[in-house]
């Protein structure tokens, strides 16, 4: 197995291959992480097409940052403690196996890899038969979270997330892994995560740099001005850490569910829950919420919206369907990996089933925040109140075991102007 | 020749200049569509028709005038290379540094359609109409927002950190709507009006790199200028500014690179 050594000679990163291919233990072939073609297609769309030189700088420059799938790597900055236990990476990458006390290795290619894929783009063998699809890491964008649209998830929700699964979709719990096993996949995905939008912002950064020469010739003082560490690490894999630091100290603090509503307190009261339960439904339908819109006079999510989410809309604009080159251009995209575009669905709020949560706290936040990458807007928070929020939890709380027949529900703001 | 010649007075203008006091040029030029302007194509209003429905919308991406060819929402800015730092801006531009910059959502579309934005200013949401809306500001180094603004709501939001590209903007409810976010640390910058027209005023005279972008083209990289063809690798070109006016005249684009 080829050992990569890194090292920051006179501020650049060098590689050394220290043992050329000594010794591959199977006929397994070697994981590799993909390169996001689609990403690069994206960019050449809107620049040239990407050089050789240029394309091979942003390899170099990603395998020394991150190492390979087998021998996973994090440059040592200052932060990284806080950001997570680069022994966790080791344990988590890897073929599958494990040591003399039965501790499990290679943690990812055995619970994660068919579906999120050996490099977290959300394209593993089975990510094509799901529905919803799976995640794609490396956007850097997670759906469920503690913080608001936009930051990077806490390690708290990525915990959750992992412990509890996603009700209605794939994601199943991990919870019969241990304590260590979970943490040390936490730090995998933003690993795979980090390493992905890292990627990303090469291939956007990289139109700023000189990869060949007029005639042609490898511009060798633009590739090493690329790969410097200062560019590198002190610039794109820095700022992508700090979103990533700056996340856990932003998660929305909720202020207490009021202990009325709560039907197992000895506060409970049913009149003041019914009170709070009507005045959500008519925050429902109302101008100030708009719930209705997306979510349906109903509530089965049958509203006006038919948008996709961010990862399809990065590559596909159905606006364009009429224009002629638009069949060739999915084509060509589908054909670099790219999933069957689909429609992202309003939450059917009648089946009780939530994605990011059941708590009311976990209503509180989507309602609160919004959900990243998908069209949920965050609430308006002038016009919403923290008591006017908890009316809405309460009100999607009991709304599966509302009848659907129930009358008096207001008409609904599509089919009205509102004044 | 055209650069050559511009290079070489532009030369001798500011070893004339460099003794007199800091001198600024004001660039212009109007973009034009080099070939049949194509027509303006309706937008599918199929959200809140009732409201929505009675505006005549229209796609936005590419708006080019069928009298005079000239090209709308061309965006033209002052690139700064890597490690350099951008010129102290004349001091017109203190008085609006601090502006409220408004974007609004109006008659079901983004108004105006792109807006320019220094990263000192706050860019003001609001929504003049009946129907809510929601703004999706797609930033990418600042925190990106995502509000539902209701009949008459507003929002107040600062984007602190240059942005490389005009970020996108959008409505999930609505999904013909959409606009652009050019968010620049420097002031020099603009956006073509009706005609195609451009003007950056009070550069500071000297060389300068200018990035042009449009939606439907990405950066605009093959131009004809006083009948040459001239590429312009990532939309970018270099030119001399002087002291007063700078006129590029008009700017021919290739209708191929717009792709959509």
């Amino acid at each position: 197995m080829p050992r990569r050594m890194m090292r920051i000679v006179n501020g650049y990163l060098v590689l050394l291959i220290a043992a050329p291919l000594a010794m591959v233990g199977c006929d397994a072939p070697q994981a590799q992480f993909s390169e996001n073609l689609i990403f690069m297609k994206l960019q050449e769309e809107q620049n040239e097409s990407f050089s050789a030189p240029q394309q091979q700088a942003i390899a170099d420059s990603l395998q020394a940052m991150f190492g390979t799938p087998d021998e996973p790597f994090f440059v040592p900055i200052e932060s990284l403690s806080d950001l997570l236990d680069v022994r966790h990476l080791g344990q988590a990458a890897g073929p599958v196996s494990s040591d003399e006390y039965g501790n499990g290795q290679g943690l990812f290619r055995q619970h994660c890899v068919h579906c999120h894929g050996v490099t977290g783009n959300g394209r593993g063998p089975t990510a094509a038969f799901l529905n919803p699809y799976p995640r794609d890491f490396s956007m850097g964008k997670f759906k469920f979270t503690s913080t608001p649209v936009g930051v990077k998830p806490t390690t708290e929700d990525l915990r959750r997330i992992l412990m509890n699964g996603v009700a209605g979709t794939s994601m199943p719990s991990f919870a019969l892994l241990s304590e260590g096993e979970i943490e040390a996949l936490i730090d995998y995905v933003k690993y795979l995560s980090i390493r992905g939008e890292v990627e990303r912002q090469l291939m956007i950064q990289s139109n700023d740099f000189d990869f060949q020469t007029e005639d042609g010739a490898i511009d060798e003082e633009g590739v090493a001005s690329f790969t410097a560490s200062d560019f590198l690490v002190g610039e794109v894999l820095t700022d992508v850490v700090d979103s990533w630091l700056m996340a856990e100290g932003m998660a929305t603090a909720v202020p207490e569910r009021p202990e009325k509503f709560d039907r197992f307190s000895e506060s409970f009261d049913a009149a003041e829950l019914a009170a709070s339960v009507d005045r959500g439904r008519k925050l429902y339908f109302s101008n100030e919420a708009q719930c209705v819109k997306c979510h349906g006079p109903s509530q089965l999510g049958d509203g006006q919206t038919n948008d996709y989410d961010d990862w399809t809309k990065e590559f596909f604009d159905w606006k364009q369907s009429d224009n002629e080159s638009f069949a060739p251009m999915m084509k060509a995209y589908l054909a670099l990996g790219g999933l069957k575009p689909r429609n992202i669905l309003p939450r059917n709020l009648r089946k009780g089933v939530y994605r990011g949560g059941r708590r009311p706290v976990d209503l509180y936040w989507r309602i609160h925040n919004g959900i990243d990458g998908s069209g949920m807007p965050e609430s308006n928070k002038a016009a919403l109140k923290e008591d006017d929020l908890w009316d809405l939890v309460n009100y999607v709380l009991e709304l599966p075991y509302e009848d659907a027949s129930r009358p008096g529900n207001e008409l609904s703001v599509n089919t009205k102007e509102v004044r | 020749m055209f650069r050559n010649k511009l290079i070489l007075t532009g030369l001798l203008v500011t070893l004339i200049s460099a003794q007199a006091n800091a001198q600024w040029g004001t660039l212009s030029g109007r973009f034009v569509y080099d070939g049949e302007a194509p027509a303006a194509q309706p937008a599918t209003v199929n959200k809140d028709v009732a409201v929505c429905g009675k505006h005549k919308l229209l796609n936005e991406d590419l708006v080019v005038n069928p009298d005079n060819s000239g090209i709308r929402n061309v965006v033209l800015y002052l690139y700064v290379a890597r490690g350099k730092k951008a010129p102290t801006p004349h001091p017109d531009y203190a008085k609006k540094a601090t502006d409220e910059v408004v974007l609004d959502n109006k008659n079901c579309r983004f108004k105006p359609h792109v807006v320019t934005l220094r990263t000192t200013q706050t860019l003001w949401v609001k929504n003049s109409d009946s129907v809510g809306h929601n703004t999706k500001v797609d930033a990418l180094k600042n925190i990106p927002i995502n509000p539902i603004l209701p009949a008459n709501g507003e929002i107040k939001q600062k984007f602190p950190k240059e942005e490389r590209l005009p970020v996108l903007v959008s409505c999930s409810i609505h999904p013909w709507m959409n606009a652009r976010v050019v968010i620049r640390e420097s002031p020099y910058m603009a956006v073509t009006d009706k005609d195609g027209k451009f003007e950056i005023k009070n550069l500071p005279v000297g060389e300068h790199t200018f990035q042009v972008w449009q939606e439907a083209a990405g950066y605009v990289s093959s131009v004809v200028i006083d009948g040459k063809k001239t590429k312009w690798s990532r939309g970018r070109f270099e030119h001399m500014v002087n002291d007063g006016d700078n006129p590029l005249g008009d700017i021919k684009v290739e209708p191929s690179i717009f792709k959509k």
